[in-house]
C-alpha cells in the first residue's frame, strides 16, 4: 500500500517538475516498479502534462479501470500490442464471447491493442514452453492451475504485486473467497491472479436411481452397491476415463479418504493405507462390472457420452457438459459429498489463473488487461458458455446464474472440503505443473482399471512421480 | 610448337576441365545450402541439446555424455526400444506380405482392376488423423463397429485398446492398414516389369507355380522389394502419429515408441537433454538399419 502511495507521489512530483526523469527512475526502481512500467509512465508523462495523470496512475498500478486508461491514452502509448493466449475453457460459444470481450477492451482502450489467441489443451505446455524458450512468450495468458508457479520458478512470470495492491486498495481483493489470492503467492510475490475455480464433483442420474428405487448414496459402500445394482447386460453404471480426467477422479477419491499424492511436507506419498483403499475401491468397481474395462483408453468426452447413454454415475466439474438432452440435464444432480470408509470428506479442486510474462515489454498494459478480464467474470462464467468453472469472487457467486440449487450444493457441500493437487500439502509448489503434465498419473489409473497388481501399481506410481518431481526440482 | 605454347594450352585445358567439373557443383549449391539449413541445423542443434541439461525454457550448462548415461539407466527408454523394434518389424513384414499378395492378385485380375486398385489405396490416401480416428471409433468400446459386428455373432465385446497386448496388436494393424497400399502399388509396378517369357521358360523346364515365384518373381522383384521395405522401415521406426492418435503410448506405456517417448520427455516432462539424447540414439539406430538394408540391396546389383 505504501508503495502505491509512494508511486503516486513520485508521479505527481514528476508531472510538477519537482523530480527529474532520472530521479524518478531511481525512486520508482526503489519502489519496486518494473522497467516496463517505468518506461510506460515516462512515455505517458512526456506527452502531456495535464491530461496524463490518470493514465500514469493506470500504468503505475497496472490495474485502473479500462475506461480510465482509454480516456487518457497518450499518443506515445498508441502502438502498444498485447498478445493474450487463452485456453478453450468452455463450449464453442466461449471463444466467440472471449473475442468479443477483447474487442470491447480494444475499443475502449485506444492505446492498447490486445490480440486474442486460443491455445488448445493438447499442445498447451509445448506451446507455452517453446514460446518462452524462443523469447516469444505472450504478454498475458490464462492457463492450467499450476502454470504460474511452474513458470515463475524459471523466471518467466512477472509478479502482479502492484495489481493485487491496487485491488486491496479499492476493496476488490475482499471480494475474493478467503485465501484464494494467497494461493498464488510464490516467494513473497503474487505470480498469478485467480479468476475462477475448477472442481471435481460426483453426479448421478436421479431418473435412473428413482426407477430402480435406489436412494442417492452417501458412502463408498452405498455407491458401490448402487452402481453394481444398476450395471449388467452391457451397461456400466459408473462412467470413467483412462485419460488425465481419470487420475483426477482417483485423486478426488484419495482426498475423499483423507489421502493424496503428497504428504503434509510435500513429499511424494502414494503408497499409503488411505490411497491403497481408494485405488482398491476403483478396482473393486471394475471387478463388480460397474466400471467398463474399456475405460482404460476412454477420454473424458467418452465418459460424458456414457453418462448421456445411461451410466448412472459420473464425475464432472461444477456444471455439466452441455451436450446432454434437456431431460438428462434435469435428471443429473450432484451427490452430497460422499463419506470415505473412515468418515473423511474431500475432493480435488484448482484455482484458474491469469498471468503476465516477464518477457512482455508492456507489463503495465498487460496488467491493465488482467484487471479488465477480472471484471468480465459474470459474462465469462455464464452457464451458456459451458466453462463448468465456479466464480472466485463473492459478488459473481451472488449472481442469479449461480444461485440454483445444483450449484449451491457444490458451493456448500463440495467446495469447503476441496483440496489442491498437492494434498495433503496445502501449498501450490512449482513442481505440480510437471506432476499434472506427466504421463505417470495417467498410467497409474490405466494400471488400476486394467486390474494390475495393486501393490506394484502403487509403488510404480510412487517411483514414477518421485522421478518427475526430482526432474522438475532440478530445472 | 614451343614448350611454353604447349604448357599454355595444357593450363587452359586444365582450367576448362576444372570449370567443367565445378559446374555441377554450382548447380547443386542452392540445394546444398537449402538442405543444410533445413536438415543440418536442426540435426546439429539437437546434438548440442543432448549434451546440455535443463528445460525448454532455461537450458542448463554442458554436461558432456551425462544425458546418455542417464538414458542408459532410464527403464522407459529400453521398453520404448523394444516396442519400436517390435512395431517396426511387424509393420514391415505385415505390410510387405499383404502388399505383395495383393499386387500379385491384382496383376492377374483383369476385371475391375482400376476400381480395386483405387479402393485398396484409400487407407493410404486419407490423412493420418482421419484414418487413426476412424480406426479408434471402430475398435475402442463396446459400441464400436467391430464390437457391433462381433455382437451379431454372439462374441465380445473385446476392448481392443485396453490391454497392452491388444493395444500393441491394434497399433500394428493400423500401421499395416495405412502402409500396405504403398508396397502394393510399388510391387505391382515391379511385377509388370518381369518378362512373361521367363515364366514360359521356367514352366517349360518343369517349374511349378511356387518354383516360378521363388526363382523368377522374387529375384527380379528383390531390388524394388528392398527399397520399398527400407522406406517402410524408416516410416515405421519414425512413426509418431499412428501411436499418438490411437493410444498416446498407453495403456500403461505399453505402446510408447522412441518417438513418443522423446516427445514426452522433451515437451511433457520438459527434460530437454534426455529427450534430445533419445532422439540422437534413435537416429543412430535408424542409420544402422538403413545401412544394413542398403548393403543387402548392393548384393542384388
Amino acid at each position: 500500500m505504501e508503495d502505491i502511495q509512494g508511486t503516486g507521489e513520485a508521479i505527481t512530483d514528476l508531472l510538477n517538475g519537482r523530480l527529474s526523469r532520472r530521479q524518478f527512475v531511481g525512486r520508482a526502481t526503489a519502489l519496486g516498479l518494473s522497467g516496463a512500467a517505468i518506461g510506460a509512465i515516462l512515455a505517458a508523462c512526456a506527452s502531456s502534462s495535464t491530461s496524463s495523470a490518470p493514465a500514469v496512475a493506470s500504468a503505475s498500478t497496472g490495474a485502473a479501470s479500462a475506461s480510465a486508461a482509454a480516456s487518457t491514452a497518450s499518443p506515445a502509448a498508441a502502438a502498444v500490442d498485447i498478445t493474450f493466449w487463452d485456453m478453450p475453457w468452455g463450449n464453442d460459444s466461449y471463444n466467440t464471447e472471449a473475442m468479443a470481450l477483447v474487442d470491447q477492451f480494444n475499443h475502449a482502450n485506444q492505446g492498447i491493442s490486445v490480440k486474442y489467441q486460443s491455445i488448445g489443451w493438447d499442445q498447451q505446455f509445448e506451446a507455452f514452453s517453446t514460446a518462452i524458450g524462443a523469447g516469444q512468450a505472450p504478454d498475458v495468458s490464462t492457463g492450467p492451475s499450476y502454470q504460474g508457479p511452474q513458470f515463475a520458478k524459471l523466471g518467466a512470470i512477472a509478479p502482479l504485486d502492484t495489481l493485487i495492491a491496487t485491488l486491496s486498495q479499492n476493496g476488490k481483493a475482499d471480494d475474493f473467497f478467503a485465501g484464494s489470492l494467497e494461493g498464488y503467492k510464490y516467494k513473497d510475490h503474487y505470480i498469478s491472479l485467480p479468476w475462477s475455480m475448477d472442481i471435481r464433483v460426483l453426479w448421478y442420474r436421479s431418473d435412473l436411481l428413482a426407477a430402480a428405487k435406489i436412494q442417492p448414496p452417501t458412502t463408498w459402500d452405498e455407491l458401490r452397491a448402487a452402481a453394481k445394482q444398476l450395471s449388467g447386460r452391457g451397461k456400466y453404471a459408473m462412467a470413467f476415463a483412462g485419460d488425465p480426467f481419470g487420475w483426477q477422479i482417483l485423486l478426488a477419491l484419495m482426498i475423499n479418504n483423507g489421502g493424496g499424492l503428497f504428504s503434509a511436507d510435500g513429499k511424494v506419498a502414494i503408497v499409503t493405507d488411505r490411497n491403497r483403499e481408494a485405488a482398491k475401491f476403483v478396482q473393486d468397481m471394475v471387478r463388480d462390472g460397474s466400471i467398463s474395462p474399456g475405460a482404460v483408453t476412454m477420454t473424458s468426452d467418452d465418459m460424458f457420452k456414457a453418462i448421456g447413454q445411461g451410466a448412472a454415475f459420473g464425475w464432472d466439474s461444477a456444471a455439466l457438459n452441455n451436450n446432454y438432452t434437456p431431460e438428462i440435464n434435469q435428471a443429473l444432480l450432484p451427490l452430497s459429498m460422499l463419506k470415505g470408509p473412515h468418515g473423511d470428506q474431500g475432493t480435488l479442486h484448482w484455482l484458474v489463473p491469469i498471468m503476465v510474462y516477464s518477457q512482455s515489454k508492456h507489463q503495465a498494459e498487460a496488467a491493465t488487461f488482467v484487471a479488465y478480464w477480472l471484471d468480465q467474470m459474470p459474462a465469462i462464467l455464464a452457464p451458456k458458455l459451458g466453462t463448468g468453472l465456479l466464480p472466485i469472487q463473492k459478488s459473481v457467486a451472488a449472481d442469479p446464474d449461480f444461485q440454483g440449487a445444483t450449484l449451491q450444493t457444490v458451493f456448500s457441500n463440495w467446495l469447503p472440503n476441496a483440496k489442491y493437487t498437492s494434498a495433503l500439502d496445502p501449498t501450490m509448489f512449482p513442481e505440480l505443473g510437471a506432476v499434472e503434465g506427466a504421463n505417470v498419473l495417467t498410467t497409474f489409473i490405466q494400471d488400476l482399471i486394467s486390474l494390475k497388481d495393486l501393490e506394484s501399481t502403487l509403488q510404480k506410481a510412487q517411483d514414477g512421480l518421485s522421478q518427475v518431481v526430482a526432474i522438475a526440482q532440478s530445472q | 610448337m614451343t614448350a611454353s605454347g604447349r604448357a599454355g594450352r595444357a593450363t587452359a585445358a586444365g582450367l576448362a576441365q576444372s570449370r567443367h567439373a565445378a559446374t555441377p557443383l554450382l548447380f547443386l549449391l542452392p540445394s546444398i545450402v537449402l538442405l543444410s539449413a533445413i536438415n543440418a541445423y536442426p540435426l546439429l542443434a539437437g546434438l548440442a541439446l543432448s549434451f546440455q541439461k535443463g528445460s525448454l525454457i532455461r537450458l542448463g550448462g554442458w554436461v558432456g555424455l551425462d544425458e546418455y548415461a542417464r538414458l542408459a539407466n532410464f527403464a522407459p527408454f529400453w521398453s520404448a526400444v523394444a516396442f519400436t523394434l517390435e512395431f517396426t518389424v511387424a509393420s514391415v513384414v505385415g505390410s510387405y506380405l499383404l502388399g505383395l499378395g495383393l499386387a500379385l492378385l491384382l496383376y492377374r485380375i483383369r476385371a475391375l482392376h482400376g476400381f480395386l486398385r483405387a479402393g485398396l489405396m484409400i487407407s493410404w490416401i486419407v490423412p493420418s488423423v482421419v484414418a487413426a480416428i476412424s480406426f479408434k471409433w471402430a475398435v475402442t468400446d463396446e459400441r464400436g463397429l467391430v464390437n457391433g459386428a462381433l455382437g451379431l455373432v454372439g462374441l465380445g465385446p473385446v476392448f481392443f485398446l485396453s490391454t497392452p497386448a491388444l493395444a500393441t496388436v491394434s497399433v500394428i494393424v493400423l500401421k499395416i492398414w495405412r502402409t500396405f497400399p504403398f508396397l502394393m502399388v510399388t510391387l505391382l509396378a515391379a511385377r509388370g516389369l518381369v518378362p512373361d517369357d521367363l515364366y514360359e521358360a521356367a514352366y517349360l523346364d518343369g517349374a511349378n507355380a511356387w518354383a516360378a515365384f521363388r526363382h523368377v518373381t522374387m529375384p527380379l522383384m528383390a531390388r524394388i522389394s528392398i527399397i520399398g521395405s527400407l522406406m517402410v522401415t524408416i516410416w515405421s521406426f519414425n512413426d509418431f502419429e499412428t501411436i499418438w492418435l490411437l493410444t498416446r503410448g498407453g495403456p500403461s506405456d505399453a505402446t510408447q515408441n522412441l518417438m513418443t517417448e522423446s516427445y514426452s520427455l522433451t515437451f511433457v516432462l520438459n527434460d530437454v537433454g534426455l529427450g534430445a539424447a533419445l532422439a540422437v540414439v534413435s537416429l543412430a539406430l535408424q542409420m544402422i538399419l538403413a545401412w544394413v538394408l542398403l548393403r543387402t540391396l548392393k548384393r542384388y546389383e
